[in-house]
């Protein structure tokens, strides 16, 4: 089975992040391989192990992109494709999804795992998307995936009322939910004989994709979220209180 | 990396030049996912369980090892052919400093990693390293080193354990108590020091299934609850000759040299520890209010965290500076040669000064740190429920083992004046040359609105200061002067304080460069507020040492001299340490 993974490197959420006249500030931030996609690889790696697999992981984006590619190597990947060009440090799902699809035909995958979204955008489009154009099947959401054969899984997903087990024929894309697995620390010597794998570097432009006019969207601004108003304490005579209280929750907060 | 390749203690005699410290901001891809795997472990696998490893629950612990084993945390030091990884040290000191939050755990890590496996890894023959190496390196056994005992601590080599050949001479027998030893508990393998005849002092590689080999009970200690110290009691246990470790009579080679890498190591562990101390103290500074409002609103409060960082990123740059010294050294040696380790060990000896630097200067720094971490906590630093105590009680034992921290400073000054004496390092020429400007007027100009200049500046005065007073006390004192101990220990002072100060303030030249305009901002305050720090530590220890030495006009001569080249003019000192504090507050770390 050859297993294609897309990766996507971004911006740690876990740190304080700032805005700075309607973009984000990105002085000092950290980034990661988002979480979602830990999911996939893990899942990826955890299938080679299991069954005869080959697996390749795919990230789009600048440079830094690579270290996400390197942290999944150290994880078990066996290889990485970094799709390169300045256009596309913020690509729209689309476009993502037009290029992952690119690649797919060109190196002939069995299987495409992504996470269910983006840490970063949590757009949760670019595996739908890229199931309509390649025209696969699709499942969203996996909680579990089990090989029957060479050709055939068996994928459980997490639905909105309880979870649905579905079989679907390869070749085929699937989204993952955190809850899948839990994605292995890489080893020392994993990390250090990732330092050996080399990354195979792609052109957005020889995949048909016009970088430049790629995007359908793009971001105008950036809003910070809104910081929660400090509550308010009420102290003394209960009736007092209560009558304070009730004033307030219809004329300020307007929610009675 | 670094241009060149530095050589022990010549940071005394020698301006550094920024191309030739490594800095943190240089770690690799690598390195960087190594510390996220170490952290990690911690985060998700150790600190949860806290509470049972303080209770001994050694089965865990040794589970935890397994773990470790399997990451291949175990096996930084170890050569490829047993198992190891054989990495540098810099990622070495980057997986003891991730480790370090682990508390009790870091210390059993620590010493599996260091005292427990190194002597084997360094002096072991290919039959002992095939027996028991990869056995350490997978975490299925842990290792424990026995040097102490009853009667002798820092005096290692009064050690009363005895060897004797048996009548087969199959076996020596040993019989002894050694003490306080730590992973004592569960450990399986034990490099013992014993004196062969009562004479010849010799390392033994000690299988706690041996017979007449027992435990005694757990110490009762102040912090570190969770690690297992207890003796190891040794009753005509029968050693096979084969596990006599490197050679007969030659045991304080091993015993010296393994606690080089030791003391350089526990400058890494500490700085985790204080770098996850600063992390607490914000939080909780952030959730406490008082008067209406967080106290880390408080200028009181700010000061103690602008303080802590400053400490911090010393202690940080001060041990990866050394590691990267280290690399490059061993960087020169030829592995495949049979005296690798000899030539390693040598390295090692050359920079003793230096480790037993990183030992007191970064044990001391954590010290300050823990100490205001309880201070900010107010009543509940006191009560165990927080981390502030638990912090602070585990801390103390850094300054007290891997040698004594007043041991450490007689090995930083006896270790200068030795390689003085040896005509390695031109202390002597350089010290007239220290006197004479002292007798000429300063003419030098500083330009203060060049980043780092005046510090550089002062580094260079630092160092005079130094040279004067060796100058002097070796003038008068001569060959007696290793007998006088306070004034080794004031120096020695100087020393640290020197290599502090010299290792972030290169350290933050060199990041300067590629930082962006807020981190820029950053570096110059900590530096201001780290340097004004150890300066005023530094003024004292070089005016006691004076009045120690002389008296009289040369006396006054030397104080005069001391107060010309500590000159400091740290003109936004309060807003240097409002940035700091600020910027942590908001990021809710450690900054750099």
């Amino acid at each position: 089975m050859k297993i294609l993974v897309a990766i996507k490197h971004v911006i740690d959420v876990e740190l304080n992040i700032k805005v700075k006249d309607g973009q984000l500030d990105l002085e000092g931030l950290q980034y990661v391989m988002s979480a979602w996609d830990e999911n996939a690889v893990e899942e990826a790696v955890a299938l080679k192990e299991s069954h005869d697999a080959e697996t390749v992981v795919i990230s789009i984006g600048s440079d830094d992109a690579t270290v996400s590619i390197r942290k999944a190597f150290a994880m078990g990947i066996d290889a990485g494709i970094h799709v390169s060009d300045p256009n596309l440090r913020y690509p729209d799902s689309l476009t993502v999804a037009k290029i992952i699809n690119g690649v797919r035909q060109d190196k002939n995958f069995d299987l495409i795992l992504l996470g269910r979204q983006a840490q970063d955008t949590d757009n949760g489009l670019t595996a739908g998307l890229l199931a309509e154009i390649a025209d696969l099947p699709f499942v969203a959401n996996a909680t579990k995936i089990e090989v029957i054969d060479e050709k055939k899984l068996k994928v459980t997903r997490q639905a909105d009322i309880g979870k649905e087990v579905i079989e679907l024929s390869l070749p085929a894309v699937i989204s993952v939910n955190d809850s899948i697995n839990e994605p292995r620390l890489a080893s020392l010597k994993g990390i250090m004989q990732a330092k050996k794998k080399t990354i195979e570097t792609m052109d957005a432009g020889l995949l048909g994709i016009d970088s430049g006019e790629a995007s359908l969207v793009e971001v105008m601004e950036f809003l910070p979220p809104v910081a929660r108003a400090q509550g308010q304490k009420f102290d003394g005579d209960a009736q007092e209180i209560t009558e304070k209280v009730v004033g307030l929750l219809i004329n300020e907060a307007k929610v009675l | 990396m670094t241009e060149k390749i530095v050589k022990g203690g010549e940071f005394l005699v020698k301006e550094l030049n920024k191309k030739d410290i490594f800095i943190p901001e240089e770690f690799s891809v690598e390195q960087k996912q190594i510390a996220d795997t170490a952290r990690q472990l911690v985060e998700n696998e150790i600190s949860p369980n806290i509470e049972a490893i303080e209770g001994h629950d050694f089965e865990l612990v040794k589970k935890l090892f397994s773990m470790c084993g399997e990451l291949g945390l175990l096996a930084t030091d170890v050569p490829e052919e047993f198992g190891g990884l054989e990495l540098d040290k810099v990622t070495s000191m980057i997986v003891a400093e991730n480790i370090a939050p682990s508390g009790s755990f870091s210390v059993a890590f620590t010493a599996h990693t260091g005292i427990g496996t190194l002597p084997l890894v360094y002096y072991g023959t290919k039959a002992q390293k095939d027996q028991y190496l990869e056995k350490l390196v997978d975490g299925k056994w842990v290792a424990a080193y026995c040097l102490t005992e009853p009667n002798s601590g820092s005096d290692a080599l009064s050690a009363k354990a005895t060897a004797v050949l048996s009548e087969d001479k199959k076996y020596y027998i040993l019989n002894g108590t050694k003490q306080f030893i730590t992973n004592g508990g569960f450990a399986k393998l034990f490099t013992v020091f014993a004196k062969i005849d009562k004479e010849h002092f010799t390392a033994f590689l000690v299988d706690s299934d041996f017979e007449g080999v027992s435990l005694g009970p757990e110490e009762k200690k102040m912090g570190i609850k969770g690690s297992s110290t207890c003796s190891v009691i040794l009753e005509d246990a029968k050693v096979p000759i084969e596990n006599l470790l490197g050679e007969k009579g030659r045991g304080h080679k091993i015993a010296f040299n393994i606690l080089n890498i030791g003391r350089l190591k526990l400058g890494a562990s500490v700085t985790g520890a204080g770098k996850a101390a600063i992390g607490e103290s914000i939080k909780y500074a952030k959730d406490r209010k008082q008067f209406g409002t967080s106290i880390c609103n408080f200028g009181a409060i700010k000061e103690k965290f602008a303080n802590m960082v400053g400490d911090i990123f010393a202690s940080e740059s001060l041990v990866y500076r050394l590691a990267g010294d280290l690399d490059v050294n061993f960087d020169t040696l030829d592995k495949s040669s049979t005296d690798y380790y000899a030539d390693y060990e040598k390295v090692f000896e050359d920079f003793s000064v230096e480790c037993a630097i990183s030992k007191v200067f970064c044990s001391e720094a954590l010290s300050r740190v823990v100490d205001e971490g309880v201070q900010i906590y107010g009543g509940y630093g006191f009560i165990q429920e927080y981390p502030a105590e638990k912090h602070y009680r585990d801390e103390r034992i850094n300054r007290l083992f891997e040698g004594t921290n007043e041991i450490n400073r007689l090995v930083i000054t006896g270790g200068i004046l030795k390689k003085s004496l040896k005509g390695e390092l031109p202390l002597q020429a350089e010290a007239m040359k220290a006197f004479e400007g002292l007798m000429s007027p300063s003419l030098d100009e500083v330009d203060p609105s060049v980043p780092f200049e005046k510090e550089k500046y002062l580094i260079h005065n630092l160092k005079q200061i130094l040279l004067i007073l060796a100058g002097a006390a070796a003038q008068k004192f001569m060959d007696k002067l290793q007998h006088e101990q306070e004034i080794l220990i004031s120096a020695a002072d100087v020393i640290i304080l020197i290599y502090a100060i010299e290792s972030a303030v290169s350290r933050a030249e060199k990041a300067y460069e590629a930082a962006g305009d807020k981190k820029k901002q950053l570096l110059l305050a900590v530096v201001e507020v780290f340097t004004f720090n150890a300066l005023e530590s530094l003024s004292k220890a070089a005016k006691q040492a004076a009045f120690y030495i002389e008296e009289g006009d040369n006396l006054l001569m030397i104080l005069s001299g001391i107060r010309r080249y500590t000159k400091y003019a740290p003109v936004s000192l309060l807003n240097s340490k409002r940035l700091l504090a600020d910027s942590i507050i908001e990021s809710e770390a450690y900054l750099f």
